[in-house]
């Protein structure tokens, strides 16, 4: 079976990008929350996204009630953005592991949004009270897109087999 | 409270994208990336429609978005529930749109693949703050109401046009620091805007024109709405707008285009704001700032209060000068100032009335025609004084816009002979009245 997350995308994604997630209720309103952190395993056939309990508890609620997600992961200065779906996911608690991946991804995070005149302060306002409770969710990943602004966003990349 | 769209302005300039979520029928979400998300009114947002792609064809399906803000000085972070209503493909919020998309698609070099197909028009269903720490505002950042009541209170008295528009730009100075800016004012039967006071410029660029539609200026005034650039931007670029305006119409041929333009060379933030009474529009203000993000919604809102003010001023300060003049100024003879040196050829081309001091331009169109009048009866009569009123009933003049442009027209003059004509004066003698001083013999060449 070809890899849908190869490598190079794999270490793309890990890179401290601009994450969030979404689903849906079953009056088809969308639900939405900023990530505080993402993993992948070593195959990449399985990614988790760390989203705070509080913020979250609409697209966490959603997928618990077994709503497909969708995940966009963009790239702050080259714009370079992917956008991840899968039909269901799994909603669990936090491992050492994924508050492991949660401090990484806000140390990469921060540094690309340093980069471009956000301040340190600025990025913990956002995230620390996420980090402080989160939730992980867990899905294999069914659908890849590319997202970069352009006539070619949409453009679907690569399918499972 | 319940929070509206007007409590979190900040969010809305398009300093961080905001995300966007939608969801197809059957139930398959999509997120991506908004450049920004746009007030259209208070009840109402607009995302801009580039592309067709999935966001599309779902909001078309199913109307319900949501989409999640950051703002850009404190972090607080918005949830907003959104109805798709509409598309707009053209108007005064697709070009308010248009303009600010394009600064923030240069700023971020995206020029050329950021295209405004659309302003898709979502009413806001819902606001949610979402829970943790913020970061103060500093002190400093207060509102421009203080300013704004300083600088309405001393307009509101003044009743002279020149004096006043003086007062206003310096004022914006002080009280604002708007440091770069300048008033223009319509010519409705050229379809065009000419600048009649400047500052904060290398030169004053008094004189210069503006075809309807072209740059910042032109299309605040075409569309009647505030346009407001947050970034640098080739695309309104004043050279790159003239000429495609030129290119596009085809007709401007009566366009000043001797006088260059006053403003900045790259300018990184521009605010326009149409001067409109009733349905006429009188003209524009303009403020402009080499440093990006420099002009903020309250500030927009800051210049239209003042463009309002103005508009119900402008009519009135003409009406006046025309109830206080006589029919006819003094019939005094001309001060005998004259110096004897070589005397100095005046000559017009009557067919634009444009005016050339020894083969210098000075200015052309009704200002040319005023002034060309104006010399031909000093040098036929010896009179020097004169008031708005005769000009304003003389058939020789024949200009269509004569009587509701013809104080700023004069100012206008006033201004170009200050800067480029030691010799020949205009001055202020009373309401409506002013009298004309020249101080070096002339010859007057006039050519068909």
């Amino acid at each position: 079976m070809d890899r849908l997350i190869d490598a190079a995308t794999a270490s793309f994604m890990l890179g401290g990008l601009s994450l969030n997630l979404a689903s849906c209720d079953p009056r088809l309103q969308p639900s939405l929350a900023r990530a505080c952190g993402c993993d992948l395993d070593a195959d990449g056939g399985r990614l988790s996204i760390c989203v705070g309990r509080v913020q979250g508890a609409q697209v966490l609620g959603d997928i618990v009630a077994g709503a497909a997600v969708a995940a966009v992961f963009s790239e702050v200065v080259s714009h370079r953005t992917l956008q991840i779906k899968a039909s269901s996911a799994v909603v669990r608690a936090p491992t050492r592991a994924d508050h492991a991946a949660v401090d990484r991804y806000l140390e990469r995070f921060a540094t690309r949004l340093d980069a471009i005149g956000f301040t340190p302060r600025f990025v913990s306002a956002l995230f620390s009270f996420d980090a402080g409770d989160f939730m992980v969710v867990e899905m294999r990943p069914e659908e890849i897109y590319s997202q970069t602004p352009g006539p070619g966003a949409g453009q679907r990349l690569q399918a499972a087999a | 409270m319940k929070l509206g769209l007007d409590n979190i302005r900040p969010c809305l300039e398009g300093g961080i994208p905001g995300v966007l979520a939608t969801c197809s029928p059957d139930g398959v979400p999509n997120v991506t990336l908004v450049s920004q998300v746009y007030r259209a009114d208070a009840e109402h947002v607009a995302l801009s429609f580039q592309f067709f792609n999935k966001t599309r064809e779902n909001i078309l399906a199913n109307p319900r978005a949501t989409v999640q803000l950051i703002h850009p000085v404190t972090a607080a972070r918005f949830r907003m529930s959104l109805h798709y209503e509409r598309t707009e493909s053209a108007g005064p919020l697709f070009e308010r749109m248009k303009a600010q998309l394009s600064g923030i698609a240069s700023h971020t070099g995206m020029n050329g693949i950021f295209h405004l197909r659309g302003a898709d028009i979502y009413r806001v269903v819902s606001i949610e703050a979402l829970p943790g720490p913020v970061i103060d505002q500093p002190a400093c950042a207060g509102t421009p109401v203080p300013g704004l009541r300083a600088i309405c209170q001393q307009i509101v008295a003044i009743t002279d046009l020149d004096h006043l528009l003086e007062v206003l730009l310096a004022e914006l100075e002080r009280h604002m620091d708007f440091r770069h800016s300048m008033v223009l004012l319509a010519d409705a039967a050229d379809r065009k805007l000419y600048t009649v006071a400047t500052r904060g410029f290398s030169s004053s660029g008094v004189g210069a024109e503006i075809p309807l539609g072209a740059g910042v200026i032109g299309v605040a005034a075409e569309q009647r709405t505030p346009i407001r650039v947050s970034h640098a931007t080739a695309e309104y670029a004043y050279s790159r707008a003239v000429r495609d305006a030129l290119l596009a119409q085809g007709q401007v041929e009566s366009l000043e285009t001797e006088i260059p333009f006053p403003g900045l060379p790259s300018p990184r933030s521009q605010l326009a704001v149409p001067i409109v009474a009733a349905d006429a529009l009188l003209g524009v203000l303009y403020v402009e700032s080499p440093v990006d993000q420099r002009f903020s919604y309250d500030d927009e809102d800051a210049l239209l209060v003042i463009a309002s003010l103005l508009a119900v001023k402008l009519p009135g300060l003409s009406e006046a000068d025309d109830d206080a003049a006589d029919d006819r100024g003094g019939a005094e003879p001309a001060a005998t100032g004259e110096d004897p040196s070589a005397p100095v050829t005046v000559r017009c081309f009557t067919h634009d009335h444009s005016v050339f001091i020894d083969n210098d331009y000075l200015i052309k169109g009704v200002a040319g025609a005023v002034l060309w009048k104006l010399l031909s009866v000093y040098q036929q009569d010896q009179r020097v004084d004169f008031s708005n009123r005769e000009l304003r009933r003389d058939g020789s003049l024949r200009l269509p816009d004569i009587v509701d442009n013809l104080e700023a027209r004069l100012i206008l003059l006033k201004r170009r002979l200050d800067e480029r004509c030691p010799f020949i004066r205009i001055e202020k003698t009373g309401r409506g009245r002013f009298r004309l001083v020249v101080t070096r013999r002339l010859v007057l060449d006039g050519q068909g």
